[in-house]
């Protein structure tokens, strides 16, 4: 193993000290005692079957439409690809809140699509739990998008050359020679899309609304409690952190591009 | 040389002399400033009311407005205010201030719909259909829980955290039905009531919670002719 200069180690951990006390201030702060009522009232059970639905929805959405921009933005020789590649990436530096009422003017009752979906199939995607996966996968396919784009970029085109000369069909080059080799970042994209979802709010609550059981996701029922009910909002909190810990600490060592 | 010398000493006395100014205005400014916390249903009256304030008292002054519990979580976690109006008295407790006026403006609770629904007839019994959609205030915020003291059980598809955020839901379409203080008719030109209704209450008590001269002050001000008048002018009760 290298030696670690001793001035990395020591930002290192001035760094590691500052992110960990938010989270030492929560447990400071949390209920201990009357946890067990707190985690097993309906809004808390409502709010975390919810989350677990809408962001897993939501992951899984962008996997199947994530793959194809970042393939299209890594290997297209579109014009205009900086511009395509700042707007597939914009969601990531508007604020949430921006997301949320973009999303209405488009799919909103009175948004352009939105009209003609509920004119058309009687289809209204705000208030519901749909809404929500919207407003979710809005959000996160960036991280996606990011992670998977730069692994097409970095892998060799060679090798799937080869294969087309030797007769190789294009699905077949991709589940035997691009999707191996790509593997590591969409598991990586994903974890982090993921848990972008479950931590969404602004654009949910302005899109999709607050609803106990159809809309009203974790960090929604946090942010209401906060104001409220605050022992209730740690309680939820701690929901929160379990269930992003319990997800994503098995992936780490074994999906991550190793060293 | 001798000239950069100088230089460089007459940019330290100078950058010394502008620190000073700096913090001597910062410092001057802060003391005359009147720091407030509304609640967001007070939003355009509380503006009118502070404007006449500068105006008559030469003073500077700073509004916040949110919903009343988001402000009182802000107070509770060590932010400062000299005066903090509320719409629900309640959350005054344990935030340490000198005094509390009480009631000295009311409001009531009103169904809206938006203006270009003004074709389609809603009724009392829609708020408990699942054909509408409706928006109401969350229960635990100050209109949420006045709303169902009113109507009950309520049909909702969306439970917003303060009244701005319902009204926004109706005047933008987004809800055919949504309940606001009486005083956000006035306010927002993009909703009207649902159907007549008779104001049957006053059902929201607005509290001035107050520290220090300068909040004082400020709370006397509330009762005064002038902003009597501007409350009253802006659709509240007295």
């Amino acid at each position: 193993m290298n030696r670690i200069p001793k001035t990395v180690v020591l930002f290192a951990t001035i760094a590691i000290l500052f992110l960990l006390s938010p989270l030492i201030g929560l447990l400071q702060r949390m209920p201990w005692s009357g946890l067990a009522d707190l985690l097993g009232s309906d809004v808390v059970l409502d709010a975390f079957l919810l989350s677990l639905l809408v962001s897993f929805s939501a992951a899984l959405a962008v996997l199947v439409f994530g793959i194809p921009i970042a393939w299209f933005l890594a290997r297209s020789n579109f014009p205009f690809m900086k511009l395509l590649r700042a707007v597939v990436l914009l969601p990531m530096v508007l604020p949430p809140v921006v997301g949320g009422t973009a999303l209405l003017f488009a799919f909103g009752r009175q948004g352009f699509l939105g009209k003609w979906l509920s004119d058309w199939f009687g289809l209204t995607l705000p208030f519901t739990t749909a809404g929500s996966v919207v407003a979710a996968v809005f959000v996160s396919m960036p991280f996606f998008v990011v992670a998977v784009e730069s692994a097409f970029r970095s892998i060799n085109e060679d090798l799937e050359k080869t294969a087309e000369t030797l007769g190789a069909s294009p699905p077949k080059i991709f589940l035997r020679i691009t999707l191996p080799r790509i593997f590591p970042s969409i598991i990586a994209g994903l974890a982090l899309s993921w848990a972008r979802a479950l931590g969404e709010f602004g654009a949910t609550i302005t899109f999709a609304g607050n609803m106990p059981g159809e809309t009203q996701t974790l960090p929604l029922a946090i942010f209401l409690a906060l104001e409220t009910k605050p022992e209730a909002a740690l309680a939820l909190s701690l929901v929160m952190i379990v269930t992003s810990l319990a997800i994503l600490i098995p992936f780490r060592d074994q999906w991550l591009p190793s060293r | 040389m001798w000239l950069l010398r100088v230089h460089k000493r007459l940019n330290k006395q100078l950058l010394i002399v502008g620190i000073f100014c700096l913090t001597c205005f910062g410092c001057g400014k802060e003391e005359q400033e009147v720091n407030i916390y509304a609640a967001s249903s007070l939003t355009e009256a509380v503006s009118a009311v502070v404007e006449r304030y500068e105006e008559i008292y030469k003073v500077e002054a700073k509004i916040v407005f949110a919903g009343s519990n988001h402000l009182a979580a802000q107070l509770r976690d060590g932010a400062d205010t000299d005066v903090f109006i509320t719409a629900d008295v309640d959350l005054v407790d344990g935030l340490g201030f000198e005094s509390i006026l009480e009631g000295f403006a009311y409001n009531s609770l009103v169904v809206v719909k938006p203006v270009a629904f003004i074709d389609k007839s809603f009724g009392p019994s829609d708020l408990t259909s699942d054909e509408k959609l409706i928006a109401i205030c969350s229960e635990g915020v100050p209109c949420g829980d006045a709303t169902k003291s009113k109507f009950g059980i309520i049909n909702a598809d969306t439970y917003e955290m303060n009244v701005k955020a319902v009204l926004t839901r109706v005047a933008s379409m987004e809800v055919d039905l949504g309940i606001v203080y009486e005083t956000d008719l006035k306010n927002e030109p993009n909703v009207t009531a649902a159907w007549p209704q008779e104001i049957t209450c006053p059902c929201v008590s607005y509290a001035a919670a107050s520290s220090g001269k300068k909040g004082t002050d400020f709370n006397d001000f509330l009762t005064s002719d002038i902003a009597k008048e501007i409350f009253s002018s802006h659709g509240f009760s007295l």
